[in-house]
């Protein structure tokens, strides 16, 4: 399938899985280290499909890369802070599988920091609804995958 | 002609993005979470039973409530963790905090044999111990890694007073390391040699080190042409003079009470400084003159950064109106870093004498917010 974008000064041309285009300056699509082998050999007119980011994701990845820059120092954090404050768990969820896929410079650490903070101490039934996993033990093999973590399990409370 | 590019993505389209993440991005989750959870994690599903055994990054945060702690659990839960491990799964990181109470001897022992021998890449121990327990040779096995990278060692003494761990006296071996973080440190010199542990350690790059001391010796030599960043916190003469040969220099932090003579090529090359000096009274010049010794050598610094309470110390320098000593010509950016009880004011004098041969070196004044 052949795309073609609109030439314009070396922008790059990525394509969200549905169907939106964005122009992002070169600086910015080579913090994502999935793409950068593909922008050296691009030209104006080439598209970059993104199967794994949608438009939602890529709107929040400029965001980052072009917002943590013109934060102070001293404002990094509070900057990091407000920019997964108000993600959904399935923003997030989607948001991190986004990043981890295109490799984004430090953006992958602070979502998966963020997801881990949301499933630390939280019951079993909690982690598998968040990560939506089916539990396709029977209840025996769960006892006995219980039965032989058990000194991983000392002094959990099970409620 | 058009083109269009496609990556290949790492799972099939047809499954639920949301809810079946690739094992690569569980892993990064899984880094973060206390490893007792990461193996909880076994019992969520068949695909989660085996999750765990590949997460490359083992943090164990502790507090005194955990029974984990007890060292027979513990012994236990190390060799289980260990020996399941997906043998193919690359061992990262063993991050290991404890705060409240301190922990057995016996188990940082256990902790850094097992680490070693499992071939970590990063260490990080911070606990509170019975130093006087620890047995003299416990690094040892750390400076023999060929795998290791990164070594922080932030072990205190119960009640954070006394107490020293002997750093090995030889047989340093550790072709990978890179950054080495050292607090509570004994270098002993071992027969008539001068005392240079970090000599052999081909590709150092960081070395922080923290209230170190010296046995048998008065001066401790860190030679490292690979050495790039340095920084010394001190607030005693423990360690009276360190030879620095180390012309990669680049980035200098001091910490403390400047009490040391720091001599050598190192200060000369150095480009980034930062300063964070006290005195514990007013009336002794030890201090001041000695900052003065150090200012005296930064040949080449683009960049000082000092604190509010390094410019208190420069104030006791004595004659500071006598304008010919120092030449940091190259002196782009002077950044004063003021604590948040701090006064906002700066002793004209004081900033005057800093710059006295620095044409070009911007100021700025900042808040401290931690």
């Amino acid at each position: 399938m052949a795309e073609k974008a609109s030439p314009s000064s070396n922008s790059i041309s990525l394509k969200t899985v549905d169907g939106k285009i964005f122009k992002v300056s070169p600086a910015i699509a080579n913090q994502m280290l999935t793409i950068q082998p593909l922008i050296k050999d691009s030209d104006s007119s080439t598209i970059i499909s993104l199967p794994d980011v949608a438009a939602f994701h890529l709107t929040k990845i400029i965001e980052y890369l072009e917002g943590k820059p013109a934060a102070a120092p001293s404002a990094v954090d509070a900057f990091e802070a407000q920019f997964v404050k108000d993600l959904s768990p399935e923003e997030l969820k989607g948001l991190l599988i986004a990043v981890g896929y295109l490799k984004v410079n430090g953006l992958v650490d602070l979502m998966a920091n963020t997801v881990a903070k949301l499933i630390e101490n939280k019951s079993v039934e909690y982690v598998r609804k968040f990560f939506g996993v089916v539990n396709d033990f029977t209840p025996a093999e769960e006892a006995k995958c219980r039965q032989e973590h058990a000194w991983a399990f000392d002094g959990v409370d099970e409620d | 002609m058009v083109r269009g590019k496609q990556i290949k993505s790492e799972r099939e389209e047809k499954k639920d993005k949301l809810s079946d993440m690739p094992d690569c991005v569980l892993y990064h989750i899984l880094s973060f979470v206390n490893f007792n959870e990461v193996v909880q994690t076994s019992i969520l599903s068949k695909r989660w039973e085996h999750i765990w055994k590949s997460v490359p990054t083992i943090l164990l945060y502790c507090t005194q409530a955990m029974t984990i702690l007890d060292f027979k659990n513990f012994r236990i839960f190390m060799s289980k963790i260990l020996s399941l491990r997906d043998k193919k799964a690359a061992l990262k990181t063993i991050d290991f905090k404890h705060h409240g109470g301190y922990v057995k001897a016996s188990l940082l022992g256990k902790l850094i044999s097992d680490a070693i021998s499992h071939n970590v890449q990063q260490l990080s121990i911070y606990a509170e111990t019975d130093i006087n327990q620890l047995p003299p040779t416990i690094l040892s096995p750390i400076f023999s890694s060929q795998t290791i990278t990164s070594v922080k060692v932030s072990v205190y003494h119960k009640n954070k007073s006394g107490g020293r761990i002997m750093f090995p006296k030889s047989a340093i071996n550790v072709p990978s390391l890179t950054r080495l973080y050292l607090v509570n440190i004994e270098f002993c010199a071992s027969g008539d040699e001068q005392v240079d542990p970090f000599s052999n350690m081909n590709r150092l790059s960081d070395l922080f080190i923290k209230y170190c001391t010296l046995e048998g010796a008065k001066t401790l030599h860190i030679s490292s042409p690979t050495l790039s960043n340095l920084t010394i916190h001190s607030r005693d003469s423990s360690i009276n003079e360190i030879v620095l040969s180390t012309r990669n220099l680049s980035s200098f932090t001091f910490e403390g009470v400047p009490l040391l003579t720091l001599s050598g090529n190192g200060l000369a090359y150095v480009e980034q400084v930062y300063i964070d000096a006290y005195t514990m009274d007013d009336y002794s010049l030890e201090p001041p003159l000695m900052l003065l010794k150090w200012l005296q050598k930064f040949a080449h610094v683009q960049s000082l950064t000092v604190t509010a309470n390094t410019l208190q110390v420069v104030s006791l320098i004595p004659d500071l109106m006598d304008m010919d000593h120092l030449s940091m010509g190259n002196l782009k950016s002077l950044i004063v870093k003021m604590k948040k009880d701090s006064s906002p004011i700066v002793p004209d004098g004081v900033m005057k004498f800093l710059l006295q041969n620095s044409p070009w070196a911007k100021v700025s004044i900042t808040k401290h917010t931690s």
